[in-house]
């Protein structure tokens, strides 16, 4: 008996030592809500989506409301329409350049493109408009950002690339782009994405709003020297031709699929109404999109401001917030579209000295609106402007004309329209001190304190490299 | 001992074979007191009775028990030390002495791992009885926990029947993991996890409340809890017991006659403390009231936001045919709702009482080999909100059994099961909250007419006329969201147990066990159409099921040589923990009451899964010398969370523990033992965080819209952005707790000191990671914790006689923690609120509270400009070296031009939540056994709340102390506020205006009349001067600033405008936690009728709570179980309850 029992706890002993159900434990690490496979159409699709977010999230609605077409009227919506923001404000945007569906996933997108060979071309040509996209609004909005070593496990802290050279590595990789674009087997048996919800595969549409997208960022640079705009001609001759050829974010009527300035105002009613900045201006001119762009209550439009210089109009109180029937929860929202491409012509013709194909450039772009939103024709006046009252009108109509878009930032930092300063205070000669929308953005905190690269918020600069002369012309 | 073999059938033969013989006998204390429900048990088997109310039992012993026994009687009490008394067949009637044993030495802790004696675990076990459970009155054994023992902090999320408790022993030692303790029940580990669901609208700060899952234990069941409180006692539990372990032991029969017990328990529930509200101010703002025609409705909501603020007329003085600003004060198409003059009392007309009702009858008995206990319960609780959407209850069974098999096999199984129903209220920071849509109420509007009685739609003050279903109000109407919004839960409940001894020889046996607990939550949410949170009317079905398998097997075995005595375990543990989730979101509801996803038009799906593994190798080692113990152990624990190589750690511990009163006893010292131990346990990291993976991504940035990644009919997915790491470590907790157990007076005061230091190293924490880095965050083995603290249990009887007792029982404890590093980050938030929020700062205490202060002077330099002897506002900007000035204004208020104080933008630390120190006393007297009366006193010194309830209704103008009044007389330019008279206008906040050329259109006036003017507002003073000394320096204005309607809804005073820290309040409180009474009658009259004994009881809970606390009970918090503590948001109250209870012994 003894020796049975000694010998089964020798044994009980051993088994727990040295056997210890080690196994257990293996094999639950696979994670079931996630997928370690995917496909490049399940990327693409976020990377599009992450698109729609960049463009119609926080970011754009702080354009919207400095350049008053909007109206941010309450609590934090406030201090932005007083042309305050803080450090972390913008770090969603930043974070759909890098990581979310931006850079990392659009790159992974490239080189699944690449496996498939050359039938892969139109794939990795859509996600290079898409990288050079991100990349170039962010040198847009931050100046000097980091590039050229993120996204690599060896590097823990990416430094800031001059913005100058981003703007020339996004030209390259559009160039790419549209090479990839234009590959044609020799019966263009190219891979279209199904689920490409700008352009349902296109390479020729997509091909376009490169080129316009091109032109673009060489306007970005015309305000350091004026013949960035040959190249912005140049690249906008083979741009977007049509209104069918405008990119633009894709929504349904579904929670979760809806346009996010439709949600807003469901969330947070009040936040922001019209900007009467634009509602005036539009009513001043006759321009009928005042009526397809607001709301009416009660009968009318009518804008708001935060500025105290604007008392009366510093209540929410009967203000109007977007048209429903335009701007409901399924409405697309314009990224490049056919009418900058136009306004780009106008404003490089204007500058170049030629006035004609400046008026018709401009004369198209307000045909362009006219069928854009079924007005009839001849809504608006024969073009025979010159001069300053030109430019004037060309800059107004592309104000109103990229209603919503983040790109008008870009284009009150070149031109300083319209003009949106208020009294702030006073000096002590009792000369009005003004506040103007800020020249730029801080870096996000999250990319500040994680990466060394990143200078203190007072290391920053205040305007970028390609915007020297801040807008504060008196 | 051993009785020889020839004796043994020697005594043997003098029993009749298999015959019967009854024993008779008392059980007393040695100081002579009878000891009623003492155990009586025939040793070594389950053959026993309890002693009755005097102290009497009867006991039939068969001969073969007799055998089986070697002739032992084994009685034991609890706080007496066990008696072993020999029986023989010569006598019957046995007089059993119980001494009393002071420090409860003698016991042995059955800890599922192992049993151990208490003395030789070198540490403090808090053990709490059956009937302190029972007599709180809580059905929650979590909360029923508060104030019963040392070290304990109990925080209740709200008086809500079924809300969820939270428990935290011995301070934060984590960041981001969980803080509360794991749970045992009968030694295998039950979930007790607070399920938010994947769409927030259960959770942290907003949506309804949830159920920890340890309510669904019936407390009825319970016979003891016992405490491990932190690493040194609970280190045999591992990775899992960091925070320390409850353990729950349930009820078992007991051999004998069989017993029933019938018990009944009744309770009111009442609301506690609320904020005091505005009643004298109607809705509007400027003094305006609101009215249809005066404001042009938004498109989408029909109703204005300037009007949904209380800084309206003042409501006495107006009369129906009244205007302001021309518009009528009676414009509401239902104007009766508008009744002038009429004050609804926001703090009471949503409430009612609420009570409980619960049914228990238990079954217990069995004979010398199998004992059962079976308990019924149904438990009915209805909240004190009215409406019908507002209750909890529970029906369980619990069936434990224990059999004998042999003298070598016993076999136990224990199964239990409940339905548990549970109906919550939306509450917290969320527009279809209640007490947000109801304290903001302006005090002329009835919420209770709740639907329009024109359309049937519901009706706010906001919008008090709907026109449309599908439209938001801002905020609902407390009214619509008790009658109309449900948050259902159901809970499917099984805990099963099943336990098999073999005892191999009397040095040697093995254990087994089996304990499976699984759960089974369907929850529905619904917002009908219109909830301001979801407009158009949302269906939310939730799945949720947890299923926790753990299997545990072990070897004990002791040995003597000469005087040392030898005890070792060895086990093995595994544990599979397995959670699931599934739901669908349905959206676009067409009616009000139809509740099924069919009323949807919208669907989202949601679906979860979660595994957890985790292997457990350990071993105890005790020596035993005399009264001298030493013990080492370790325990060698894996989980499936960790990366492949890096899965297992060690766990080792060592206790020593010293009677040195066996040695030496100073005077008046009858006992003493001194004790050390110390531990090491660990946490796991969250699952799946070890391998890259793709997923899907929801596009929002914090404004509310959102985007999935799923899109148009495709898939979308994203690259992960949580970093992973395979190489991250157990978070560990290291504890040394040492202390002292002294006993003086005959064991008559017993004091017990405990001091501990917990040291927390490799916490796990998601530390952002730089996105263009390609991740948003990392996780790592990150920042290190301290926790020091003392605890302190005195035991009292200090008067005694035969009949009667009186005793206390007082426990202190006190916990200074700080996180010592964060891995170089500065502070990392645990969450909370834009106003306020819970962070972990290096170098401060875990979950500080930050926000913005007011601005304080810090420049040296006071930069003179005017060049008079005053300092005043716009003279302190300088530092420079040139001004060498020191500043007189260092350290006050950095006032602007107005001699308004100023926010500070950057946000600093505002509260500290944690407590100095906790304590409670008992009193408890006690007359002949029959009459019981204690009281319990819960205590918590210090612990920051952030009252922002009070800072949005000052915003709101909806407080009661917004609506102060001021009278100024005007003449001259010169204002008198009835004490000085300034020469030159007092500033308000509006633009720095001048009281004096305010003017009704300005808003402010309540009256004004021959030069006196009255305002809605006060006089203050925020410099660093006294009035007079303002009058003295005659500047170009006065000092004092008018406090008014303008500076509240958009100047520094509310707490959406305004820095947080004004908002921040002493959380101290003491409350009368418990009170109650209790008679037992056992006497021969109800005997006739059959019944043992009968018990009535009255318990008071929670009735007096002394605070200086402004907002709602300061026991409160809105994060619920989470880590997150001191935030008032808008937080449904808390309750006191009266409970009246009866038990029927038969």
């Amino acid at each position: 008996m003894k020796i049975y029992t000694n010998q089964l706890v020798v044994f009980f002993i051993a088994a727990m030592l040295f056997y210890g159900c080690d196994n257990w434990i293996e094999g639950y690490d696979i994670d079931p809500n996630s997928t370690p496979v995917v496909s490049i159409d399940n990327l693409f699709t976020a990377s599009q989506v992450n698109l729609f977010n960049f463009s119609e999230n926080h970011l754009a609605r702080t354009v919207a409301i400095w350049m008053q077409q909007m109206a941010g009227m309450d609590r934090q919506y406030k201090s932005l329409g007083l042309y305050s923001f803080e450090e972390n404000d913008y770090s969603s945007s930043w974070q759909s350049v890098y990581i979310n569906g931006g850079l990392k996933d659009l790159i992974k997108i490239q080189s699944m493109a690449d496996e498939v060979g050359p039938r892969g071309a139109r794939y990795k040509g859509i996600a290079q408009f898409m990288e050079a996209y991100l990349i170039g609004m962010a040198a847009s909005i931050w100046g000097d950002i980091p590039y050229s070593e993120v996204l690599n496990e060896a590097i823990e802290n990416p430094k800031l690339d001059e913005q100058f050279q981003v703007y020339l590595a996004v030209q390259n990789l559009l160039n790419e782009a549209i090479e990839n674009l234009s590959y044609n087997l020799t019966s263009d048996t190219t891979i279209a994405p199904q689920n490409d919800m700008f352009f349902k595969g296109d390479k020729d549409k997509w091909k376009s709003a490169a080129n316009t997208l091109k032109a673009r960022y060489y306007m970005h640079w015309v305000e350091t020297d004026i013949t960035y705009c040959d190249s912005a001609l140049f690249y906008s001759g083979s741009g977007i031709s049509s209104s069918e050829g405008t990119m633009k974010t894709l929504h349904g009527t579904e929670s979760s699929e809806q346009n996010m300035w439709y949600q807003f105002e469901q969330d947070r009613s009040g936040y922001m109404v019209a900007g009467s900045k634009l509602v005036q201006l539009l009513k001043n001119n006759n321009d009928p999109r005042d009526s397809i762009y607001y709301g009416k209550i009660a009968g009318s439009i009518n804008g708001a401001s935060p500025n105290p210089d604007d008392a009366e109009s510093a209540s929410v109180k009967g203000k109007s917030y977007l048209n429903e029937e335009y701007f409901g929860a399924d409405a697309s929202i314009d990224i490049i579209s056919y009418e900058e491409n136009l306004l780009i012509k106008a404003e490089c013709h204007f500058l170049k000295d030629e006035i004609s194909e400046a008026q018709q450039a401009l004369q198209d772009a307000q045909t362009a609106a006219e069928e854009k939103w079924d007005f009839e024709e001849d809504t608006f006046p024969e073009i025979s402007l010159t001069g300053t009252a030109l430019i004037n009108k060309i800059i107004e109509e592309k104000y109103i004309a990229l209603f919503l878009n983040i790109e008008l930032w870009n284009d009150y930092k070149r031109n300083c329209y319209p003009e949106v300063k208020y009294k702030k205070s006073e000096d002590d000669d009792g000369n009005p001190i003004y506040k103007y929308p800020p020249a730029r953005v801080y870096y996000p905190e999250d990319e500040r304190i994680t990466n060394t690269s990143i200078p203190n918020i007072t290391g920053q600069p205040e305007h970028n490299e390609n915007d020297p002369e801040q807008c504060r012309i008196e | 001992m051993k009785i020889p073999y020839i004796l043994l059938l020697f005594i043997l033969s003098t029993f009749p074979l298999y015959s019967q013989v009854a024993i008779f006998g008392t059980v007393k204390s040695d100081d002579g007191k009878k000891l009623p429900g003492a155990n009586i048990v025939l040793q070594g088997t389950n053959l026993g009775v309890v002693s009755d109310s005097d102290g009497n039992f009867t006991l039939d012993i068969s001969q073969e028990n007799y055998v089986i026994s070697d002739g032992k009687l084994v009685v034991t009490y609890i706080g007496y030390i066990t008696n072993k008394t020999t029986i023989s067949d010569e006598v019957t009637f046995y007089n059993i002495v119980l001494a009393k044993d002071a420090l409860d030495l003698s016991q042995v802790l059955v800890t599922g791992r192992g049993t151990i004696s208490r003395e030789a675990l070198g540490v403090k076990v808090g053990t709490v009885s059956s009937n302190e459970i029972i007599n709180s009155g809580e059905s929650n054994i979590i909360s029923s926990l508060s104030g019963k023992d040392a070290g304990i902090e109990i925080t209740s999320s709200s008086g809500e029947p079924g809300s969820s408790t939270y428990i935290r022993i011995r301070g934060a030692n984590t960041i981001q993991s969980s803080q509360q303790p794991l749970i045992v029940i009968d030694g295998s580990p039950i979930d007790n996890s607070t399920f938010g669901n994947s769409l927030g609208r259960y959770g942290a700060g907003q949506g309804a409340t949830s159920t920890n899952r340890a309510m669904d234990i019936n407390p009825n069941d319970i016979q003891s809890v016992e405490v491990l409180k932190g690493p040194a006692a609970a280190s045999i539990y591992g990775t899992k017991a960091k925070n320390g372990v409850i353990l729950i032991n349930t009820k078992s029969g007991t051999a004998g006659e069989n017993r029933i017990t019938y018990r009944y328990t009744a309770s009111n529930d009442r609301v506690t403390q609320q904020p005091k509200l505005n009643s004298k101010y109607g809705m509007g703002l400027h003094y305006g009231f609101f009215d249809d025609g005066g404001c042009d409705p938004n498109p989408d909501l029909s109703y204005c936001n300037d009007f949904a603020l209380s800084w309206g007329p003042l409501l006495s003085s107006l009369s129906e045919t009244d205007s302001i600003n021309g518009y009528l004060v009676m414009k509401d198409t239902l104007g009766a709702y508008y009744r002038n003059g009429q004050i609804f009392d926001h703090t009471s007309d949503i409430f009612s009482d609420g009570g409980k009702e619960e049914h228990a009858l238990t079954f217990s008995g069995g004979n010398e080999s199998t004992t059962y206990y079976i308990n019924f319960s149904k438990m009915k609780h209805s909240g004190f909100f009215i409406g019908p959407n507002n209750f909890y209850n529970r029906q369980s069974i619990r069936l434990n059994l224990d059999q004998a098999v042999d003298k070598k096999l016993s076999i136990s199984g224990k199964m239990f099961y409940s339905v548990t129903d549970g109906s919550f209220i939306q509450m917290g920071s969320n527009v279809s909250g209640l007490l947000l849509g109801s304290y903001r109420t302006p005090p002329n509007f009835d919420n209770s007419v709740y639907l329009d009685p024109e359309t049937d739609y519901h009706r706010s003050y906001i919008n008090s006329s709907p026109e449309i279903l599908t439209e938001g109000h801002g905020y609902d109407n407390p009214f619509y969201i008790l009658h109309e919004q449900y948050n259902l839960t159901n809970v499917h409940r099984f805990i099963g147990n099943y336990e098999t001894k073999y005892t191999l020889s009397d040095k040697i046996n093995f254990l087994y066990r089996l304990g499976i607990d699984y759960s089974n939550d369907k929850r529905r949410y619904i917002f009908p159409p219109s909830s301001s949170e979801n407009p158009m009317g949302l269906i939310d079905v939730q799945q949720l099921s947890t299923q926790l398998i753990d299997h545990n097997i072990q070897l004990n075995a002791n040995k003597d040589f000469g005087r040392l005595n030898t005890n070792f375990t060895i086990g093995q543990n595994l544990n599979g923990s397995d959670y699931f989730r599934t739901g669908i979101v349905g959206e676009n509801m067409s009616s009000y009451s139809f509740h099924q996803l069919n009323n949807t038009t919208d669907y989202m799906p949601d679906e979860y899964s979660e595994q957890i593994r985790t292997s457990s190798t350990y071993f105890n080692l005790t020596f035993g010398l005399d009264n001298t113990y030493l013990t080492v152990g370790m325990n060698r624990d894996g989980s499936s969370t960790f990366g492949k190589g890096n899965r297992f750690s060690n766990f080792p511990r060592a206790s020593f523990s010293w009677r040195f009163s066996d040695k030496f006893k100073p005077p008046a010292v009858s006992k003493g033992l001194l004790r050390v131990a110390w531990g090491r346990a660990g946490s796991e990291p969250d699952a799946y965080l070890t391998k890259n993976a793709f997923s899907l991504s929801s596009y929002s940035d914090g404004w509310g819209p959102e985007l999935s990644s799923n899109y148009n009919g495709y898939g979308g997915f994203v690259s992960g952005t949580t970093k992973p790491n395979p190489d991250i470590k157990p978070e560990l907790v290291t504890e040394l707790e040492y202390g002292m157990d002294l006993a003086f007076l005959n064991d008559r005061l017993n004091i017990s000191l405990t001091l501990y230091k917990q040291s927390t190293e490799d916490a796990i924490l998601y530390v952002p990671a730089a996105p263009t880095t390609g991740y948003a965050y990392e996780l790592r083995n990150a920042a290190t914790i301290e926790n020091n603290g003392l605890e302190i249990s005195i035991d009292a009887n200090l008067f005694e006689t035969v009949n009667q007792s009186f005793s206390t029982e007082i426990n202190y404890s006190h916990n200074k923690n700080i996180v010592t590093s964060l891995a170089g980050a500065e502070n990392i938030s645990i969450g909370g609120f834009a106003g306020a929020s819970a962070y972990a700062v290096a170098g401060e205490p875990y979950g500080v509270l930050r926000g913005n202060d007011w601005l304080y002077d810090h420049h040296l330099f006071w930069n003179n400009i005017d060049g008079d002897p005053f300092w005043d506002p716009g003279e302190s900007t300088s530092d420079s070296a040139f001004a060498l000035i020191p500043n007189p204004n260092i350290g006050h208020y950095l006032l602007d031009e107005n001699w308004f104080p100023q926010m500070n933008p950057e946000e600093t630390i505002i509260g500290d939540p944690n407590p100095d120190w906790l304590g409670s006393i008992r009193f408890s007297w006690n007359y002949k056994s029959t009459l019981r009366i204690s009281a319990l006193f819960d205590i918590k010194y210090g612990g920051d709340i952030w009252n922002g309830t009070k800072g949005a209704l000052y915003y709101f103008g909806a407080h009661e102390e917004t609506t102060k009044q001021t009278v100024v007389y005007v003449e001259g330019g010169q204002i008198i506020d009835g004490i000085a008279t300034w020469d030159s206008g007092i500033k308000t906040w509006w633009e720095g205006q001048d009281v004096g050329s305010m003017t009704a259109a300005d808003a402010q006036i309540v009256s004004e009349a021959n030069g006196l003017l009255k305002f809605r507002g006060y006089l203050d003073n925020f410099s660093m001067y006294t009035d007079q000394e303002c009058q003295e320096f005659s500047t170009d204005i006065p000092c004092v600033v008018a406090v008014t309607e303008e500076a509240y809804y958009s100047g520094p005073f509310s707490g959406f405008t305004g820095p947080a820290s004004q908002f921040v309040e002493d959380g101290s409180y003491m409350k009368l936690r418990e009170i109650s009474m209790s008679y037992l009658f056992a006497g021969d009259l109800i005997k006739e009728f059959g019944v043992q004994s009968l018990d009535f009881a009255l318990t008071l809970r929670n009735i007096f709570t002394w605070t200086a606390y402004s907002g709602i009970d300061p026991e409160t918090n809105l994060a619920g179980t989470s880590n997150v503590r001191g935030l008032d948001y808008f937080g449904n109250p808390q309750a006191r309850s009266i409970l009246f209870s009866m038990t029927v012994n038969i």
